[in-house]
């Protein structure tokens, strides 16, 4: 994220914390693309980001005294909305192992892409570890440096580095075994 | 340029030299991992256009304002690790003062560096690291898991250059020191978890394993200086259980209470 970007949202932040309703109407437009962006490839599915995305916001409001005036604010909103996301799929993988769905339910996609990427690069996430596939999109699906994944995952750089290095290697593998026209 | 320090270029994430470029003209496969790591990027900058439904947007918006109030920022997270700190020093010395330096006095130089410098070591570490937990988005120094490993694997190895003696009063001796050991540890690390509850922990098991091995460090810190026991078996069930109890007992409540009543 260009620096700019950073201070509009850390100047947004603030006037949350303050109490100011326009600046937290602003910045919810401004940041759940970003965030349903990030479940989405995280693997969370189309109709569940309604939940997902509400989950967050109810922790990010929560949350929001301990945002610090001059820290990084998308590593911020990012760490509690990866928690907020996890625990949303525990409680769901909890609720689907004791009940039985009456029938599927067809909720509109609460989030409209611009853009679908390759169905091939979509399926080799898929098959990375989770904490592996969160780096990546950190990375490079959301803009992020090291530091900023690192502070977002409460984490260190070297054990980022790592992830990365290691996803890569599996992404290289899968790569190996497949013709180039699958990338198309 | 191999293969694999290709890939660790890639995770630096930073621009490749040209000889990073010139293993791309060669090797297909580097390449074509390369052209898929920039067509996710592109994808994103592409998927800025992307909107949220309107009515969800109204409803989150909605959600927020119907709480909306003004806020302090907590304090940083240096002023948190002073506060840690301080009650490990209050604490450690309030029970020196209650039962003596005999161990201290009792210890040879060696074990006294050796010991100090390892609990300074951990009690700083957990000092330092816990404000980290409580406040979103902090950057950590080190791993808490790594931070209790190093810190109990360098008290183990600091017991075992004890040797091993038996005494007609073992038991009694370990379970006194046990049974002081957690009262030191027990109330402090309570009063850790009511300090982690000004922040935002995110990490709870993570928070819970540190806050537990504050007050097993400080607690084996009173120990250290107290007991005159200077043996192997005594200093490991005694003491050093201590250490592994707080710090697990913890993270296990937290477990428990995940697979009862579910995530928060």
């Amino acid at each position: 994220m260009e620096s700019r970007d950073q201070d509009q949202l850390a100047e947004l932040l603030l006037s949350y914390q303050q109490g100011d309703s326009a600046a937290a109407a602003a910045l919810i437009k401004s940041v759940s693309p970003r965030l349903a962006r990030f479940c989405l490839r995280q693997g969370d599915a189309p109709q569940d980001l309604d939940d997902v995305l509400q989950e967050i916001w109810l922790r990010i409001h929560r949350a929001r005294r301990t945002y610090r005036p001059g820290a990084p604010a998308e590593p911020w909103l990012f760490a509690v909305a990866r928690y907020a996301r996890l625990d949303v799929r525990r409680r769901r993988r909890r609720i689907h192992a004791r009940e039985v769905p009456a029938e599927e339910s067809q909720a509109e996609a609460a989030f409209v892409p611009a853009y679908t990427a390759s169905r091939f690069l979509v399926e080799s996430l898929a098959t990375l570890p989770a904490a592996q596939r969160e780096v990546l999109v950190l990375l490079k699906g959301c803009g992020m440096s090291l530091e900023e994944v690192a502070r977002a995952t409460s984490s260190t750089v070297g054990a980022v580095k790592q992830k990365a290095h290691r996803a890569y290697g599996a992404l290289r593998r899968v790569l190996a075994a497949h013709s180039p026209e699958a990338l198309r | 340029m191999t293969c694999n320090e290709l890939l660790r270029l890639l995770a630096e994430n930073e621009g490749l030299p040209a000889e990073a470029l010139e293993h791309l003209r060669t090797c297909k496969t580097c390449r074509r991992l390369h052209d898929m790591r920039d067509q996710f990027a592109n994808d994103a900058a592409m998927d800025s256009a992307a909107t949220i439904d309107p009515r969800l947007e109204d409803r989150l918006i909605a959600g927020v304002l119907a709480d909306l109030k003004p806020v302090r920022p907590v304090a940083s997270a240096r002023w948190y690790a002073t506060v840690f700190l301080a009650i490990v020093l209050l604490a450690a010395g309030a029970a020196i003062g209650v039962l003596g330096m005999r161990g201290w006095e009792t210890n040879a130089a060696p074990q006294r560096i050796y010991f100090v410098l390892a609990l300074t070591a951990g009690i700083l570490g957990c000092g330092f690291t816990l404000p980290r937990l409580m406040i979103p988005g902090e950057r950590l120094r080190i791993a808490p898991r790594a931070l209790a490993a190093l810190s109990l694997a360098a008290l183990i190895g600091g017991c075992l250059s004890y040797p091993l003696l038996q005494y007609a009063h073992f038991g009694r001796a370990v379970a006194t020191c046990f049974a002081i050991g957690m009262a030191v540890a027990a109330p402090l690390g309570a009063l850790s978890a009511i300090v982690l509850s000004r922040g935002y922990v995110l990490a709870l098991g993570e928070a819970a394993l540190l806050g537990g091995l504050l007050g097993g460090l400080t607690a084996f810190v009173v120990l250290f200086v107290f007991c005159p026991h200077l043996d192997m078996g005594h200093s490991l069930l005694a003491h050093g259980s201590v250490v592994l109890v707080s710090a697990l007992i913890g993270p296990a409540v937290i477990a428990a209470r995940e697979r009862l009543f579910g995530p928060e």
